[in-house]
């Protein structure tokens, strides 16, 4: 594969002649029993991207109707916050997808997606999966299936963390009612200018 | 009797021909029930999914604090997918506001209908799916409600969480100590933390403080 890629360089492209898409699919653990009638269905509705080190793929807020399997390379997930500050939530290495559920219910982008690396990316979105319904259903049954899948793996996340939140808050309030709010600094501080804070607030 | 007319008018069913969704109706088994009867309780093991045809159901959850409802659902609605696809326990329980009429379909019947392909189960599913991404999305917001303020958004993948650093003990050090030891701002300038397991909690900074004022 000689692709010339520039930093912060994101493109759709047609895959050269030298790389095989069948086998760039089977090498995604979703994808790696389909047959050729299959492959070539999937393939006939699916968009490549490639981008270099620091390409924006997704930004939060952004409208999202597209599931993405990283074929090559490590994207990153990042997520802005209130105060404006934005934080790598997780890495995604290929082999492994984002954006599952925009596929099947379209909604505003939860983070933005920046490529670590030289990254390759396969999307398929709203319309292409619709599309596979009827040209391809047991493929399309397969990515519905995997995106249940991971859906239901994170319900059972969040639900813990949830119990586990309000576990801790029963603690909490049990220990003492009336806890004093802690000051917390989104920065790194010095001693001077945690004193200086302290003296600002009063 | 439940009829596929009935199933049509729900917008999750709006798109389904009459012939699947007399299908479905054939597949699934039909409950009737009263006001305040369970139909599932949270913790017993799950074989089948729910789909509400017409009432109110609420959606249960066992606290510290004793049972908390976390949603209300409405005529259309799909309940229960979780057990079908990880065969695991129910994560909440659920209960009827009012007599309704609910349609349950079992794993058997669900895998059948997807291992065929058909129509009717690739719309099926996609519904399922459907069904746990909005339940997903209400669960991330209500982690949110409940979480501190100052911790992260909920990931959706496993991410580290951000380390305390040494500037955060020493902040929670020193505004306990203009809080609650009654130090100075220039005394608690002088403070050096040589030692620290974590940022005390309310009780040990209140036993240090009556260790110090003795």
């Amino acid at each position: 594969m000689s692709v010339v890629v520039f930093a912060s360089f994101v493109a759709i492209f047609a895959l050269s002649m030298a790389e095989d898409p069948k086998a760039l699919l089977h090498s995604v653990a979703m994808f790696s029993r389909l047959d050729d009638a299959s492959c070539a269905a999937l393939l006939a509705c699916v968009r490549w991207r490639r981008s270099g080190p620091g390409g924006v793929l997704y930004r939060q807020g952004d409208h999202g109707d597209t599931m993405a399997i990283v074929v090559s390379g490590t994207l990153s997930v990042r997520v802005r916050r209130a105060d404006g500050t934005e934080h790598e939530i997780a890495q995604v290495p290929a082999g492994e997808t984002l954006g599952e559920m925009a596929c099947i219910d379209p909604a505003e982008r939860s983070a933005t997606v920046v490529a670590l690396t030289v990254a390759t990316i396969c999307e398929i979105n709203r319309d292409s999966l619709t599309r596979l319904r009827q040209t391809s259903p047991a493929t399309a049954a397969l990515i519905t299936g995997s995106v249940i899948r991971i859906v239901t793996r994170r319900l059972r996340e969040v639900d813990a963390q949830i119990e586990k939140q309000l576990a801790a808050r029963v603690a909490r309030a049990a220990e003492s009612p009336d806890d004093r709010p802690t000051l917390k600094s989104p920065e790194r501080w010095s001693f001077s200018k945690i004193i200086d804070k302290i003296r600002g607030d009063g | 009797m439940i009829v596929a007319a009935q199933l049509r008018a729900l917008p999750a069913f709006a798109e389904f021909g009459d012939e699947e969704l007399d299908m479905l109706l054939a597949a699934a088994q039909p409950k009737y029930m009263r006001r305040e009867m369970w139909l599932c309780r949270e913790g017993a093991p799950g074989a089948s999914c729910f789909v509400l045809v017409t009432g109110q159901l609420e959606v249960v959850k066992a606290t510290a604090n004793g049972e908390v409802p976390i949603a209300t659902m409405r005529p259309g609605s799909i309940v229960g997918q979780m057990a079908l696809v990880d065969r695991g326990t129910r994560s909440a329980s659920i209960r009827a506001l009012e007599d309704c009429v609910v349609l349950e379909l079992t794993r058997e019947v669900f895998e059948k209908l997807l291992a065929a392909c058909s129509p009717l189960g690739l719309r099926f599913q996609e519904q399922t799916a459907l069904a746990g991404i909005r339940q997903l999305r209400a669960a991330i917001a209500r982690l949110a409600t409940v979480s501190p303020a100052q911790t992260a958004p909920p990931a959706e993948k496993a991410h580290a969480q951000r380390p305390q650093t040494d500037d955060d003990i020493a902040l929670a050090y020193i505004q306990t100590a203009v809080n609650e030891w009654g130090l100075s701002l220039e005394e608690a300038g002088s403070v050096r933390v040589v030692h620290h397991d974590g940022i005390a909690s309310s009780a040990e900074r209140k036993s240090r403080h009556s260790r110090l004022t003795k």
